[in-house]
């Protein structure tokens, strides 16, 4: 059966044009992402790596080579039973550090443009035969159906139709750091295509040709060669050479790359492909050794490589040739597609940003149309180059000697990879001169002889047998002396070499092992700032975008002023401009523009976010002693966390360190936002409140009132140093907690309980109150009636009247202390003032002479007229009141009762001497606590005096008692005089009981 | 009290290593592709070292 060559064609583009829908649909959503998202579409999508080689090509080779030819794929089940250990660290490598291709890898990790340079002239070297290899199965693929050889325009034309698909899908974005979730279904569709096509072939190799499995038995019971053949170099051949560079090749080769990490959708996927990927591998290959067998029986005049193509034209069926040759160009295409962006990627960041950055352009260049478009031109020139390639070598080689030229160029970065995720000492100076040495040998021993076969190049030498290696297998010798000499070199070199810092901190990133953070701290101290200075360089367009997108990526405010916050959005305008321009010119642009400032001590916080970020994303979970540690780490953290007292630490540099959850509740303050922070930049009143009180002489401050937001708050605050633990001859930084403790429900349950104690003070005093107003009041009706009775009696009246008038501001003043005393009012209220000790002490007199007792008494006020304290006029009173109403409770009728004050630097002693019972001393240990009393029932609450107590240590005060039984008792109180004693609480609180 | 192990994924591949290379480049060869072997041998080979890598990932997603 023979078939039309350009209907051939027209179905191949056609077929292109299906893959462009696939892709569109996939773009616009229509087709579901749980679909386009998920695990197995990733791994069919790696499904890239079956090319024609694996098509068409993998038939030949077991021809050749027999079961040989499934190293090619049980070398990259052997790199994916590696995953968690070999390939998820480059995958998180990849995504964290926005790294699009292996070049890119490389010149991070050895901060080295050249090797990146090297990286892709080395891989555009190697993938050109490569793309040769395609292009041809596709022309050989139509002159095995055709019977005639396909003119050079199909080739053309096929080569263009792949340019126009990588274009529209594959280079959508300016940055390579997007995913084309459109290319990925669509790559995972080629799979599934070549899949179920080579599946067909081998459905028709046992059914069609040998009638049954049972028929292709007996056939191999006939001809134990043919299986002997396939066994045999499996003992004999380079086994373990082929093994090691499937390996190398599943993750190394630019499309495998691209596939693998940069298209990557979810980290996760790549967990399922270590199983699924392999899988899709066997069943591609499941069908070959039937498809060969078939072959010797049914097309023996045709080149084994083409068997595939070749037993379906004898099924009698016009489709299945068809479908099969549909699976062919799907094969080739994929690679052509995944590749040629891979290279372009790689050409954009490392050959042609560093020769013509956009400095260089005009200055109103649009970077990110000039990158996309770049882009564009690059895939174009490559994708011709090999067409071009594919012109200069073309029937040259098998299909397979081609591939494996690439396979070998892509074992020579084993070294780097290895040094890259393992190996820290490893310097560039060691990866560059290896790769050369190892590159050089690989064009010497395999580039060489299939110019020289084309042509191309005349020289009288031969390589391979120069390497003591056979034509029939020049990659064995290749690989063993160029790997050699390549990881030698890179060994030797790298031990005979230093790192540079640059160098040192990537090799720290890769083997995340480091926890030094990074030193200095940003010259710019805003993100407009940072604009500016990338403005400079970049443009302000993409300045302005590049600074927005990482403000957004962290979750920052455009008016962040944190220099820890900072710092981050450096890294990761550094990481994003990865992505965009490679990590080579990201770092050259980050590092001229935003300046660190080497001698600025990296804050505390900055610290300890990146260590705490370096333990939560442990490459290697901890283990042993460190993992207990970590946990203990952990737990007295989230202790500190949910403490129900605020915590704020405040580092050397004066940046919040920690701010817990009980300090955000009451500030309303993340502690995301808090934490890295200078102090005087918190907003009002914190920055003031704590500024104050971290430079206080004192540890305490108590009950401070702040206002926050709508309400009124009492807060205590204590503070103390953290010391400076030193660890060899290094200081470690210190610094100070401040505990913060909310007590405005207790303060104000306590102003509510004096307030009822001075009610119940009233109602005790109810009595004297009656009688105190009932005396004048009945001096004022005598008077008046005295005055109808003489209305004439001029001289009377007025006498009369002004006595009256002094009767009414009697009652005055009694109305006036008791409404002063007994008003309730918030706990806000009492603000403090200067208070006349004179004044307050005259005024609860006055009160405690309205009972009984304290008429009895006599109270001698012998306090300085101008003896002021600091506090609450109406608190003090208070105190008192209940102090004189003890003395009067415990005196006896006609004794006295002094109260003396004496100035005493800075605060002011003040002396209630009674000459009454006394107190047991029994009692003195508990005369402070609350419903503590020696009264009769019904005669007191027990509350005074722990009312006394309480309010003079809110006044920042001290009280002491003395008493003698039988002899009297002297209660001392020390009051401070200004506010700042009451602030800095210098006479603190004392429980002096002697 | 005792602490489990806090790397049983890296385990589990450093098994699954050693077992792939046990099979497929010692010399333990010759049983899977001696000359009595039928065509599908190495398949099956593959087919376990496959099945082991499916069974280490679901071990590991369920502890996740």
């Amino acid at each position: 059966m023979k078939f039309e060559l350009w209907p051939l064609f027209l179905a191949g583009v056609g077929y292109l044009g299906l893959l462009f829908l696939v892709a569109y649909a996939a773009e616009r959503e229509w087709v579901p992402r749980a679909l386009t998202r998920h695990p197995l579409t990733y791994a069919l999508s790696l499904g890239v790596f079956a090319t024609s080689w694996s098509f068409y090509g993998s038939v030949g080779f077991a021809r050749t080579s027999g079961y040989n030819f499934l190293t090619t794929y049980l070398g990259v089940t052997l790199a994916f039973v590696l995953a968690p250990v070999l390939l998820q660290p480059i995958l998180r490598l990849t995504r964290e550090y926005q790294l699009s291709s292996l070049a890119d890898l490389f010149a991070f990790r050895y901060r080295s443009q050249w090797a990146g340079v090297l990286v892709t002239l080395f891989m555009l070297a190697g993938t050109l035969p490569y793309f040769a290899l395609q292009v041809r199965a596709v022309t050989e693929s139509l002159q095995v159906l055709t019977g005639e050889s396909a003119p050079d325009l199909i080739a053309f034309g096929f080569c263009v139709t792949i340019l126009v698909f990588a274009v529209l899908f594959g280079a959508r974005h300016s940055s390579a750091r997007e995913k084309h979730e459109g290319l990925v279904l669509a790559i995972a569709f080629e799979s599934v295509v070549k899949l179920i096509a080579l599946l067909l072939v081998g459905l028709f190799a046992v059914f069609g040709v040998f009638g049954g499995l049972g028929g292709l038995e007996a056939w191999l019971a006939a001809n134990p060669q043919a299986l002997e053949a396939m066994y045999r170099p499996v003992h004999e051949g380079p086994w373990a050479t082929l093994l090691l560079l499937a390996f190398a090749a599943s993750f190394l080769l630019p499309r495998q790359f691209h596939m693998a990490f940069s298209e990557n959708l979810d980290p996760r996927s790549l967990a399922r492909a270590s199983w699924a990927f392999p899988l899709f591998l066997l069943l591609l290959n499941l069908a070959i050794p039937p498809i060969l067998w078939a072959g010797a029986v049914s097309s023996p005049g045709l080149s084994p490589d083409y068997y595939v193509l070749g037993i379906t034209l004898s099924s009698g069926s016009a489709w299945l040739p068809v479908f099969t040759f549909i699976g062919g160009v799907s094969a080739a295409s994929a690679m052509l597609i995944v590749a040629s962006l891979a290279l372009s990627a790689m050409c954009m960041n490392h050959l042609v940003l560093p020769a013509s950055f956009p400095p260089r352009l005009g200055p109103d260049t649009d970077i990110y149309r000039w990158l996309l478009w770049g882009r564009r031109v690059l895939i174009a020139l490559i994708i011709l180059a090999g067409y071009g390639f594919y012109r200069l070598l073309e029937h040259n080689q098998g299909l397979v000697q081609l591939g494996l030229i690439s396979f070998v160029a892509a074992a020579q970065f084993l070294p780097g990879i290895v040094g890259l995720l393992y190996w820290r000492r490893a310097t560039r100076a060691g990866f560059v001169t290896g790769l050369l040495a190892g590159g050089a040998l690989w064009a010497f021993a395999l580039l060489v002889p299939l110019l020289q076969r084309s042509g191309f190049l005349i020289w009288d030498v031969d390589p391979i047998a120069l390497l003591g290696g056979t034509a029939e297998q020049p990659w064995e010798a290749a690989t063993f002396w160029s790997l050699s000499l390549n990881a030698l070199l890179f060994v030797g070199t790298s031990l005979l070499t230093r790192q540079s810092v640059a160098e040192s901190e990537a090799a720290f990133a890769c083997c995340r092992e480091s926890l030094t953070p990074p030193g200095g701290v940003l010259v710019a101290e805003s993100p407009a700032q940072i604009r500016d200075q990338l403005a400079r360089i970049t443009g302000r367009e993409m300045a302005e975008h590049e600074v927005a997108s990482a403000l957004a990526d962290l979750g920052l405010a455009v008016n962040e002023n944190r220099p820890a916050a900072l710092r981050q959005l450096r890294e990761r305008i550094e990481r994003n401009l990865s992505g965009l321009v490679g990590p080579v010119l990201a770092r050259m642009i980050v590092d001229e523009r935003l300046q660190l400032d080497p001698q600025a001590r990296t804050a505390l916080a900055d610290s300890i976010r990146f260590i705490e970020q370096r333990l939560e994303d442990s490459q290697t979970r901890l283990q042993g002693l460190a993992g207990e540690l970590d946990r203990l780490r952990r737990y007295h953290r989230q202790v500190l966390h949910d403490l129900p007292l605020g915590v704020c630490s405040v580092g050397p540099a004066q940046e919040v360190v920690s701010w817990n959850q009980a300090m955000a509740q009451l500030s309303g303050m993340e502690p995301a936002l808090v934490i890295g922070t200078l102090l005087d930049d918190l907003p009002d009143p914190w920055a003031g409140l704590l500024n104050s009180f971290q430079h206080a002489h004192d540890d305490h401050l108590r009950k401070v009132q702040v206002r926050l937001g709508e309400r009124t708050r009492v807060l205590s605050l204590h503070k103390a140093a953290i010391e400076a633990p030193r660890e060899g001859h290094e200081e470690q930084p210190g610094g100070t907690v401040i505990l913060v403790e909310d007590l405005t429900d207790l303060h104000t349950l306590e102003v509510e309980l004096a307030h009822s104690d001075r009610l119940a003070s009233i109602g005790r005093l109810a009595a004297g109150v009656a009688h105190e107003i009932g005396n004048p009041v009945t001096g004022i009706a005598s008077l008046a009636q005295n005055v109808l009775m003489e209305p004439d009696n001029v001289e009377l009246v007025e006498e009369s009247l002004e006595l009256i008038l002094e009767q009414t501001r009697r009652i005055s003043n009694i109305v006036r202390s008791l409404v002063s005393f007994s008003h309730g009012g918030s706990a806000t209220d009492h603000l403090p003032a200067p208070v006349s000790l004179r004044v307050v002490v005259d005024e609860a007199i006055r009160l405690v002479q309205l009972s009984r007792a304290g008429k009895e008494l006599v109270f001698r006020n012998q306090c300085d007229a101008g003896h002021e304290v600091f506090g609450d006029h109406q608190r003090l009173c208070q105190v008192f009141v209940n102090l004189l109403t003890n003395a009067a409770d415990g005196s006896s009728p006609g004794d006295t009762v002094n109260v003396i004050s004496q100035q005493k630097n800075d605060f002011l002693e003040i002396r209630v001497i009674d000459h009454g019972n006394g107190i047991d001393e029994e009692y003195l240990d508990r005369v402070f606590e609350p419903f503590f009393t020696t009264k009769q029932p019904g005669e007191g609450t027990g509350l005074g005096l722990a009312l006394v107590y309480n309010i003079v240590q809110e006044h920042s005060g001290a009280i002491s008692i003395q008493s003698a039984k039988g002899e009297g008792t002297r209660v001392t109180l020390k009051l401070p005089c200004t506010l700042d004693e009451i602030t800095q609480g210098r006479i603190g609180p004392q429980k002096n009981l002697a | 009290m005792p602490s489990p192990n806090p790397k049983p994924h890296q385990d589990r591949t450093l098994i699954l290593l050693l077992f792939a290379v046990f099979v497929l480049v010692s010399p333990i060869k010759v049983i899977w592709a001696g000359a009595a072997a039928p065509w599908y041998a190495p398949f099956l080979v593959w087919a376990g070292l496959i099945a082991l890598a499916f069974w280490r990932e679901r071990r590991e997603r369920h502890e996740v």
